[in-house]
């Protein structure tokens, strides 16, 4: 596992789900369906008021675990993208 | 439709978040007509869970979540249990029955015998059990276990018929209790069982914002702090409206690379289980009519009025025994 923790930008279906992204002038295109899934932020640490209605940004990271391959390549490895609002993070490479 | 089977309301003690009226407005609102409450260990928001339903005119459909001893005496998971309706209060009777036999107990639980003796009657079940994620079953397969063995106990106990797999996905880390592949799990093992499998989302609060609640709630309830605890994988536990609902289905179906007939079984195998479930509130559930103790109870054998009658007079001379005759002639 590789930890980047870059900003990328990635290129999605109308309903959100990513098609493939761009990162270090390569383009990445996704060959398998991505998976999409949530892990917890510490809110009690990170924040000292919540106003109501703010909700999920605060309290969970929105993560989808795609397979891609470079442009021109075809050995696929596996990304971890984090999306926060409009923007996206490549947090790591699993393999 | 989608309609939400598995339901913990505020009371459901340090573990639900939100009130009936609440879950019932956002469930007409999300395109339902029709809501289930599964409080944990009772029944002690069903009246106003009733009476919520009633207010936003969708149907009641009223269940329980208690805990399960396995063969050896211990919890071995949780179930949902659902009351089937229309059927002259049979369905809920077995519930109130099953709950009466799970607090005889010192742990709050019951044996897979107890349910089976109560849901099965001479005309067929008149309840459903729904395995999920946090049943024997369900946390088994989240192990990557096999939960076949434990299912067959199941099924040595109830037919097929009152017995479904309750698939959950919160969004939770692959692998992870609550996640789509620990979904896709439970789906292929209800296909292997031949067990109907219906869609949830074990809801705890009506929306996003509740998750703050529910963290605090499950440290209040195990004594520590928050960072002690450890929060629940996601806050995805809200009562999402049926268009999310429907999204959740074709997308653990197709992580489990099931098909696209998979997810359409699922929902409708769910709506026509809420169909089954759905509670007539005056008939299954006595709701508005007043019920008075039969007389034979209180000790009254004769007619209620001359006993009435007999008693007050007695009562007189007992309560007025200083008022001299002149008094107790008014009286």
């Amino acid at each position: 596992m590789l930890d980047v923790d870059e900003r990328v930008v990635v290129r999605t279906t109308p309903d959100g789900s990513p098609l493939g992204f761009e990162w270090r002038d390569r383009q990445y295109r996704t060959t398998e369906a991505p998976l999409r899934f949530y892990t917890r932020r510490p809110w009690w640490v990170e924040q000292d008021r919540i106003q109501k209605g703010v909700g999920p940004q605060v309290l969970e990271t929105e993560t989808w675990r795609i397979t891609a391959a470079g442009r021109g390549r075809s050995t696929e490895r596996v990304f971890e993208l984090v999306r926060d609002n409009a923007d996206w993070v490549l947090a790591r490479i699993l393999g | 439709m989608f309609i939400h089977l598995h339901v913990g309301s505020a009371f459901s003690a340090h573990y639900g978040v939100d009130w009936p009226d609440t879950l019932a407005a956002a469930a007409k609102a999300g395109g339902a007509d029709a809501l289930a409450v599964t409080d944990r260990d009772g029944l002690y928001g069903i009246p106003k869970h009733i009476g919520a339903c009633v207010a936003a005119g969708i149907d009641p459909i009223l269940g329980v979540e208690l805990a399960v001893l396995d063969d050896t005496g211990t919890v071995g998971g949780r179930v949902v249990v659902l009351a089937h309706g229309h059927n002259q209060g049979a369905g809920y009777a077995a519930l109130c029955r099953l709950v009466s036999a799970a607090h005889a107990r010192k742990t709050v639980a019951v044996t897979r015998a107890e349910i089976a003796a109560r849901l099965l009657t001479e005309t067929g079940p008149v309840g459903t059990v729904l395995l999920g994620p946090l049943s024997d079953v369900g946390l088994k397969v989240g192990t990557r276990g096999d939960g076949m063995v434990l299912m067959e106990q199941w099924l040595a106990v109830l037919p097929r018929e009152a017995l479904r797999v309750e698939v959950v996905s919160h969004l939770s880390a692959p692998g992870l209790p609550f996640s789509h592949t620990h979904a896709t799990r439970m789906l292929r093992l209800a296909g292997r069982a031949k067990v109907k499998a219906v869609l949830s989302n074990a809801v705890r609060y009506v929306l996003p914002d509740g998750a703050i609640t529910a963290d605090i709630l499950d440290a209040v309830r195990a004594l520590r702090r928050l960072d002690e605890t450890g929060v629940q994988p996601t806050a995805q536990a809200w009562l999402k409206p049926g268009s999310m609902m429907q999204a959740l289905a074709a997308e653990i179906a197709a992580v489990g690379q099931a098909g696209a007939g998979a997810a359409k079984a699922l929902l409708s195998n769910t709506e026509e289980l809420a169909d089954r479930c759905r509670i007539d509130p005056v008939r299954d559930a006595g709701w508005g009519v007043p019920v008075m103790p039969e007389a034979s109870i209180i000790g009254i054998t004769g007619d209620p009025l001359t006993v009435l009658w007999e008693r007050a007079c007695a009562g007189v001379n007992t309560l007025y025994t200083g008022a001299g005759t002149a008094a107790l002639e008014v009286v």
